[in-house]
C-alpha cells in the first residue's frame, strides 16, 4: 500500500485540488476504517449464500434459521 | 482451457471445456461456478456459441453495475462498495418521481388525467424534501409533471391494450427497421420487483414485470412475460440500457422459469419505446463482464486501476470517492 499522486491517477492538478484537503492524520483514519467495514462486510456475507444453497431444514438445525414461524398477532 | 470441476452436492466430477472468448475468463483452483450448458458424458463444452459460464455465482452483481461496468470497472466497483453517487440534481429528483408515478399508474392500468394528477400530489408531498433541495416549489413541480402526465398518457394509450392496434409499433434495439414488432401491454405482474437471481449471479430492480402481445411478421403472436425499464433521460441511444434490459430478461428467466427473450425500454421524455432481444453474442459479452466485476468485487482489499481520463473523470459522479480512494489507499490489481 502506498499513496496515489496527480501523476498515477493521469489528472494531473486537477487531482491535487480535488485531493489536498487530506492530510496525514485523515490518510490513516480512512485506511484504518476502510478495512475494518472490509472485514465486517466480509462477515456479513459468510452465510448469504445458504439462502439458496442450503435446505430451511438443514439451516434450522445450525441455528441460522427459523422455520415455520407464524405470525400471533 | 479445460477444467476440473465437482458438483457439492453430488461429488460427480466434471470436465469443462472452454472455448473462444470464454478462455479469457481469469478463474482459479477452488473458484465456485455454474456452468448452464449440455453436459455428455460427464463434459460440457462452453463456446461462444453455446453456454455460460457463471463464475462466483454467490456474489450477486447488480446488473445496472455490470451495465456501467464497461466505460470503467473501477467505478463498478467502488459503485458496490460505497454506494458513490453524485449530488442531487433536478433529473435525478424528477427521475424518483417519474418512476413512481409511472409505477403506480400502471400497476392499476390506470393512466386517466383525475389518477395521475391525484398521484402526482401524492408525490409531490412525499417529496418535498427532495424538491426543497433542489430549490423547487410544489407548484412549480406540479407543473413540471403536468407535462409528463400527457406524455405517458400519449404512451399508454398507444402500448397499455388487450390487443396491438395499429399504432403500437415499438422500434427493435438492433434489426431492421421495416419489420417493428407491434407490441401491447395486457397485464402488469410486478413493480419494483427486487429479483436475485443465483443461477446467473445477478440481482437488480425491475420497474415493471409486464405480460405483452408481441405481433410480427411471419411470426405467430405471442404472449410473453418481459421487463419494462423505464428511462427518464434525454438520451435514448446508450448502450448500457440496453445492457441493463438483456441483463434483467436472464434475471426474469430463473426468477419466473419460463424463457424470456426480450425486454422493453421505455424513454418517457424521448417518446420512445424500444424492445430489446436478448441475443446470444450480447449476452455473452455482458456474462463475462459480470464475472470480471464479480471477482473484483471479492477482492475487497484492492480496486482496478483508474482509467486516467481527464474528461470522463471530471464528469464522473463518483469521482470524488475515487480520487481520495486513490490518494489513500493506492494500490492496483496485480494483472
Amino acid at each position: 500500500m502506498e499513496n496515489g499522486n496527480a501523476q498515477t491517477s493521469g489528472l494531473g492538478k486537477w487531482f491535487e485540488q480535488q485531493t489536498d484537503h487530506l492530510d496525514e492524520r485523515d490518510t490513516e483514519f480512512l485506511k484504518s476504517w476502510d478495512s475494518l467495514l472490509n472485514k465486517e462486510e466480509a462477515d456479513m456475507f459468510r452465510f448469504k449464500n445458504e439462502l439458496w444453497t442450503m435446505l430451511s431444514t438443514d439451516r434450522e438445525k445450525l441455528g441460522r434459521w427459523f422455520l415455520s414461524v407464524s405470525n400471533l398477532m | 482451457m479445460i477444467l476440473e470441476v465437482q458438483d457439492d452436492n453430488s461429488k460427480q466430477q466434471y470436465t469443462i471445456y472452454l472455448r473462444g472468448d470464454w478462455t479469457l475468463t481469469q478463474i482459479e483452483e477452488k473458484d465456485i461456478i455454474n456452468v448452464i450448458g449440455t453436459f455428455a458424458n460427464n463434459t460440457c463444452i462452453v463456446d461462444n456459441l453455446n453456454g455460460l459460464l457463471i463464475l462466483h455465482p454467490d456474489t450477486l452483481v447488480s446488473s445496472t453495475h455490470v451495465a456501467d461496468s464497461f466505460k470503467c470497472i473501477r467505478r463498478a466497483v467502488l459503485q458496490d462498495r460505497i454506494r458513490a453517487t453524485g449530488g442531487t440534481t433536478q433529473p435525478l429528483v424528477f427521475g424518483h418521481i417519474i418512476h413512481e408515478l409511472f409505477q403506480e399508474a400502471i400497476s392499476v392500468m390506470d393512466f386517466s388525467t383525475s389518477h395521475l394528477e391525484s398521484l402526482s400530489s401524492t408525490l409531490i408531498t412525499r417529496h418535498i424534501e427532495d424538491l426543497y433541495s433542489i430549490n423547487m416549489t410544489p407548484d412549480d413541480a406540479a407543473a413540471y409533471l403536468q407535462d409528463k402526465i400527457y406524455l405517458l398518457q400519449a404512451w399508454a394509450h398507444v402500448f397499455v391494450a388487450a390487443e396491438p392496434s395499429e399504432y403500437s409499433f415499438m422500434a427493435d434495439h438492433c434489426g431492421s427497421t421495416s419489420a417493428k414488432p407491434k407490441v401491447s401491454i395486457n397485464k402488469v405482474l410486478d413493480i419494483e420487483e427486487h429479483v436475485w437471481s443465483p443461477a446467473y449471479g445477478l440481482k437488480g430492480n425491475i420497474d415493471a414485470t409486464v405480460q405483452v402481445r408481441i405481433e410480427e411478421p411471419d411470426v405467430p403472436t405471442r404472449t410473453l412475460i418481459v421487463p419494462l425499464e423505464v428511462k427518464t433521460g434525454k438520451n435514448t441511444s446508450l448502450v448500457n440500457h440496453r445492457a441493463q434490459t438483456m441483463l434483467y430478461t436472464l434475471m426474469m428467466s430463473d426468477r419466473y422459469d419460463v424463457d424470456v427473450n426480450c425486454g422493453m425500454l421505455y424513454y418517457v421524455e424521448a417518446k420512445e419505446s424500444i424492445r430489446v432481444r436478448a441475443l446470444r453474442h450480447e449476452v455473452r459479452g455482458l456474462i463475462m463482464g459480470r464475472n470480471e466485476l464479480a471477482r473484483l468485487i471479492r477482492a475487497r482489499d484492492q480496486l482496478p486501476e483508474m482509467i486516467r481520463s481527464e474528461r470522463d473523470c471530471k464528469n464522473c459522479y463518483a469521482a470524488d470517492s475515487c480520487l481520495v480512494y486513490h490518494k489513500v489507499i493506492y494500490c492496483t490489481e496485480r494483472d
